[in-house]
């Protein structure tokens, strides 16, 4: 995805039942409720956002309320004002201490769930193809602290 | 009023429990407290599946839940797994001491149909000191499987200080490996299933 390309962004006001697909990298900060599949960029879940629905991505940062399946096949990150509930599967995952989680990890790249859900794609070896809020890809980097700078977005 | 509990506490039967576990093959842990960042950071160098149960959450509505039948559904909506696969590793720590001894049962006769032969309990207690804080604390593992503490709370109140007698006639379905009383008085468990 081209660095000049924005992402697009839910704002606070709307609600959104169904399925939402693309290309572009997207922030929440509104109310979702259904599937989310952005499986080559990056879905961000804003402090205001409220999701009820699985989510397919390439990395997903979370720093609102989501209830669901999360799926990343690069990583996830939990920010502290996060509140998570549901099952996230990503082979490499951050959070920051203040986050809520409620459920089950799966970092194993084995998975099943991470095979059926990217077909065949495994840990990823190499750097995230969008900027992310973390900046970081090691496998055992905390997720850094303070805001985070919109995936896509100048 | 309280000190704050030092940083970096060595706690071997945990660094065991860790050691134990193989890099290669798929682990599933359970943790029974709040996530923290160090926790997720250890075992994403492994084939993990992390459960979370986040009883401290839960524990307000327990302590003040009269009825047992009540409280063993907020301990089976808190445990319940739709895919529940067998367990390698369950943490506990600083929980044990702030459950009724009815709940201390529940809790593992919930977790028993995930316990296979090579499942270990790892559990911190109070165990020297008359008082605890008032909610639990937290503890961090850092990359060497150090614990560090986190949010331990001022206020405190008279601790159970379960023997590991006691512990044993509470948890019928685990029996003590190895125990260990750690500098600051904390006692330190590794449980493993009986038979």
């Amino acid at each position: 995805m081209s660095e000049q390309q924005r992402g697009a962004v839910i704002g606070p006001s709307i609600q959104i039942d169904g399925t939402l697909k693309g290309d572009e990298d997207l922030l929440i900060q509104g109310k979702v409720e259904g599937t989310i599949e952005l499986k080559k960029n990056s879905v961000t879940v804003g402090e205001s956002g409220e999701v009820k629905a699985d989510i397919y991505a390439h990395t997903i940062v979370l720093e609102g309320q989501v209830e669901g399946k999360i799926v990343g096949s690069e990583r996830v990150v939990m920010k502290k004002t996060a509140q998570i509930r549901g099952t996230l599967v990503a082979p490499r995952v951050m959070l920051e201490d203040g986050a809520k989680f409620n459920g089950t990890i799966d970092m194993d790249p084995e998975s099943d769930a991470m095979k059926s859900a990217f077909s065949g794609q495994g840990r990823s070896t190499s750097s995230p193809s969008t900027p992310t809020s973390s900046g970081s890809t090691g496998s055992n980097d905390k997720a850094v602290e303070g805001g985070a700078s919109l995936p896509g977005r100048s | 009023m309280s000190e704050p509990r030092k940083s970096g506490l060595g706690a071997p039967l945990f660094e065991q429990a860790i050691r134990d576990l193989d890099p290669d093959k798929r682990i599933v842990v359970l943790e029974l407290g709040a996530l923290r960042s160090g926790t997720v950071a250890l075992f994403t160098a492994y084939r993990c599946r992390l459960d979370v149960a986040d009883l401290p959450t839960n524990l307000p509505k327990l302590q003040a839940l009269e009825e047992a039948e009540e409280r063993r559904l907020v301990l089976q909506d808190t445990l319940c797994w739709p895919d529940a696969e067998p367990l390698d590793l369950v943490l506990c720590w600083n929980l044990l001491n702030y459950l009724r001894r009815e709940d201390i049962r529940t809790l593992v006769e919930m977790l028993q149909p995930r316990f296979a032969s090579h499942t270990r309990l790892h559990a911190l207690m109070e165990y020297a000191s008359p008082l605890m804080p008032a909610t639990p604390g937290f503890w961090i593992p850092d990359a060497e499987s150090r614990l560090h503490a986190s949010q331990v709370d001022e206020e405190q109140i008279e601790a159970p200080r379960y023997k590991p007698k006691e512990l044993e006639r509470l948890m019928p379905q685990l029996a003590p490996e190895r125990t260990v009383l750690l500098g600051n008085g904390l006692q330190e468990y590794l449980f493993r299933p009986r038979g």
